[in-house]
C-alpha cells in the first residue's frame, strides 16, 4: 500500500494513517529524514558570550551548543569520548569548560580534551587530539539560525533552505540591532505523531473551529476580526519554497500592521510599531515592509516552525520519541531593541496564544491527539484527506497546498517516488513583495 | 505592577503568622474546592480587578514576566476569557472536562504593613482524563487582600510548578 496517494486529476490528495502509528516506519524516518536534513540546532542569542552553553536533543541525540573563546558557535555531541557519558545536563548555563564527572576529564568550548587525571598511564603514543568532543557532521547557520546535519552527503545550508531563506529573512529583519531569544523555554509534549504538527503548524483552515475560543477573547478585546479576516487585495496564500518547506504568508491588508491575530497594540504601541515599519520600509523598499508587518506560518522540513501571526514570533522544534509521542520545544523571538511598550505588547500577545497554557495550543495539543487516537482504527479507516485547494489555482491559507508539499517531500525521502510541484517553487527572490497578491500600500 | 509582584515573591525573614495561616488555609481549601468543582466563575469572583494569575516555564521558575517567556501571564479579562471558555466547554481541550484535585499544604501567611497578606503554600494538582492522570505539583506565592464574602481576595497568584519538563503533561489546561 502506499504511503501517499496524489491523485492529480481527480485531484485527490491522500495520506495513509500507517504512518502516523507504525513503528518501523519510525525507524526509517530516523534514517530518511532526521539523519539526511539540516535540523535546527538553536538560535546565535542563545549563546550570546563566549562559553555560553544550552543544552537539547537534535535528531535524536544530546548535543552541546556553544561559543567558544574566539565566539565561533560550537555544537558537540553532550558525550564523553571515553566511556559516553553525558557530560552537561543542565539546560543551559556558563562555562570555560565541560567537564565529565565520571572520571574527571574536561574539555574546552572548543571540544579539545584540556585535562585528564593520570595521563602519564595511557604510554607516550597517547594522543589528547583522537579525543575531543565528537561534533555533527556539519554545522551551518542563516541569519542566526543554527542548524547541523548529521550527514556530510548533504548540499550546503542556503541551498537546502531554498527559498525559505527569504521567509527567514522576514524574521531576521525585524531589527537592526539583531533578533533574540528571551529567556525561558516551553518544553512541552503531544501524544501525537510528529508529522500532524509539521501539518498544525501552517493549517489556516482550522483557526476559526479549533481556536474558537481565541476569537471570543480577541472580539470581546475590542479587536474587529471582520479586518484581519478580510479577503482584500492581499490574503494570506500558500506557497512552496522547495524540498518541503512551505509557508503560508500575507502583506498588509491581512490585518498586518497593527498585531495580526493579537490584540491590538495601544495608541503608544501602534505609534512605535509603525515608526518601525518606516524605518524598514526606508531600509528595505515598501513591498517588504509590508511582508514583514503581516504575518506568516513557515515549516521547515521536517521539524521547524517559525510563526509570526500575533506580533509575537515562535520558533518551534520537536522530534518523535516514538510513533505516538513527539516531545516539543518552543521559543520567543524577538527584536533586541522593542521599545518597552511595543515589548510589553508582543509579550501578552506571544503568551495569550502560544504554548502549553495559551488560549490557543492546548486545543493544538487536544487536536492532534485525538488525531492519534483516531488513527487506532488505521487499518479500516486508512486514510486522511489532505485535497483542500488542489483543484484551484490560487492557494489561499486555508487551503492545505503547505502539508501537501511536505508529505511530497516526505513521500521521496522514504519511498522514492518523485512527485511534480502542485505550484511554481518560490527559489531565493530577495526582498521583494509576495508573488501573485496586490500590496495594499499606495 | 512589577513592585507588587517582587514583594509577593520575595521570602519573608520572619515566621509566617499562625493565625492568620490557618485563616488563608482556609481560605485556600474554599478555593480549592470552587476549582474541584468546576464552579469556575464563584472562583473568578475572588479576584481583584487588577489582578494577575502567573504560571513561569519549568526552565525559569524565578521568571520576570516582564522579560522572560512565562506559560501563563493573564490579567484580569484574560482570566475571565479562560474562565468562560473552560465553563461554556469551547475551550477543547476541558471538554469535556477532566477531573482534578488540588491538594493544598505548608500555608503560610504573613501580613504586610500596607494591610494585604503575603502567602506561599505547596499544591498537586491531579488531573485526570481517558486513561491518564497528569500531577502538577508545585508551590503558590499570593498576594491576597481582606475583603469579599470569603474573606479574602486574590490581587496576584503564581503558581511554580515543580517540574523540570512539561512532560508528558504537554499542557496546563486546568486551572492551578
Amino acid at each position: 500500500m502506499p504511503y501517499v496517494i496524489d491523485d492529480r486529476e481527480t485531484p485527490r490528495f491522500r495520506v495513509a494513517r500507517s504512518t502516523m502509528v507504525d513503528a518501523a516506519i519510525l525507524e526509517e524516518e530516523r534514517r530518511n529524514i532526521f539523519d539526511k536534513s539540516w535540523l535546527f540546532v538553536g538560535h546565535e542569542s542563545e549563546i550570546d558570550n563566549p562559553h555560553d552553553f544550552r543544552t537539547r536533543n537534535v535528531g535524536g541525540r544530546p548535543i552541546i551548543f556553544t561559543r567558544n573563546a574566539d565566539r565561533e558557535v560550537r555544537v558537540f555531541v553532550n558525550s564523553c569520548p571515553h566511556r559516553g557519558m553525558q557530560i552537561e545536563t543542565r539546560g543551559e548555563g556558563h562555562g570555560r569548560f565541560l567537564k565529565c564527572f565520571y572520571h574527571g576529564w574536561s574539555f574546552n568550548t572548543s571540544g579539545d580534551l584540556v585535562a585528564i587525571p593520570g595521563e602519564d598511564s595511557y604510554g607516550e603514543n597517547f594522543d589528547r587530539h583522537n579525543l575531543c568532543l565528537v561534533r555533527p557532521a556539519k554545522v551551518e547557520s542563516y541569519r542566526g539560525f543554527v542548524f547541523l546535519s548529521w550527514t556530510n552527503d548533504i548540499a550546503d545550508l542556503q541551498t537546502y533552505l531554498a527559498g525559505a531563506t527569504d521567509i527567514l529573512d522576514l524574521f531576521a529583519d525585524q531589527s537592526e540591532l539583531g533578533m533574540q531569544i528571551i529567556g525561558g523555554s516551553h518544553l512541552y509534549s503531544v501524544q501525537a505523531n510528529w508529522k500532524l504538527l509539521s501539518e498544525n503548524s501552517a493549517d489556516g483552515y482550522h483557526a476559526l473551529t479549533t481556536h474558537h475560543r481565541y476569537l471570543v477573547m480577541l472580539k470581546e478585546s475590542g479587536k474587529d476580526l471582520s479586518k484581519v479576516f478580510a479577503a482584500g487585495p492581499a490574503p494570506f496564500m500558500g506557497y512552496d519554497l522547495g524540498n518541503g518547506h512551505a509557508v503560508i504568508g500575507g502583506a498588509d491588508g491581512t490585518g498586518g500592521g497593527n498585531s495580526g491575530l493579537g490584540r491590538d497594540l495601544s495608541g503608544d504601541g501602534l505609534l512605535q510599531q509603525m515608526k518601525r515599519r518606516d524605518r524598514f520600509a526606508e531600509l528595505y523598499g515598501a513591498d517588504w515592509a509590508n511582508r514583514m508587518f503581516s504575518g506568516r506560518n513557515l515549516v521547515i522540513f521536517p521539524n521547524l516552525a517559525v510563526i509570526d501571526l500575533i506580533m509575537g514570533i515562535t520558533l518551534r522544534t520537536y522530534y518523535p520519541v516514538a510513533p505516538g509521542y513527539m516531545e516539543v520545544s518552543a521559543w520567543s523571538l524577538q527584536p533586541k531593541d522593542d521599545d518597552p511598550e511595543l515589548r510589553r505588547m508582543r509579550q501578552e500577545n506571544f503568551l495569550t496564544f502560544w504554548g502549553p497554557a495559551g488560549l490557543a495550543t492546548p486545543d493544538d495539543v487536544e487536536a492532534l491527539q485525538r488525531c492519534q487516537r483516531g488513527f487506532a482504527a488505521h487499518d479500516v479507516a486508512p486514510w486522511n484527506d489532505i485535497s483542500r485547494g488542489m483543484a484551484s489555482e490560487r492557494k489561499i491559507f486555508t487551503d492545505e497546498l503547505q502539508m501537501r508539499v511536505f508529505w511530497r517531500e516526505w513521500d521521496r525521502r522514504m519511498t522514492g517516488t518523485e512527485h511534480a510541484p502542485e505550484t511554481p517553487q518560490l527559489g531565493k527572490r530577495g526582498r521583494v513583495g509576495w508573488p501573485g497578491q496586490l500590496s495594499s500600500t499606495p | 505592577m512589577s513592585t507588587r509582584n517582587e514583594s509577593a515573591v520575595a521570602a519573608p525573614a520572619q515566621m509566617a503568622d499562625a493565625e492568620l495561616s490557618r485563616e488563608v488555609e482556609l481560605f485556600l481549601y474554599h478555593d480549592a474546592l470552587l476549582l474541584d468543582e468546576w464552579r469556575l466563575r464563584e472562583w473568578f469572583a475572588l479576584f481583584t480587578p487588577d489582578c494577575e494569575y502567573l504560571i513561569p516555564t519549568t526552565d525559569r521558575p524565578d521568571g520576570d514576566p516582564e522579560h522572560d517567556l512565562f506559560f501563563v501571564r493573564d490579567d484580569w479579562f484574560l482570566l475571565s476569557q479562560r474562565v468562560d471558555a473552560l465553563v461554556d466547554g469551547t475551550a477543547w481541550t476541558e471538554s469535556p472536562h477532566s477531573i482534578t484535585k488540588h491538594m493544598v499544604n505548608n500555608v503560610m501567611a504573613w501580613l504586610d504593613p500596607d494591610g494585604s497578606v503575603a502567602i506561599r503554600a505547596n499544591f498537586v494538582v491531579y488531573r485526570s482524563a481517558l486513561s491518564t492522570v497528569d500531577v502538577y505539583p508545585g508551590s503558590y506565592r499570593m498576594r491576597l487582600l481582606r475583603g469579599g464574602p470569603a474573606g479574602f481576595e486574590i490581587q496576584s497568584r503564581r503558581c511554580t510548578l515543580a517540574l523540570a519538563q512539561l512532560r508528558p503533561h504537554g499542557r496546563v489546561s486546568v486551572i492551578l
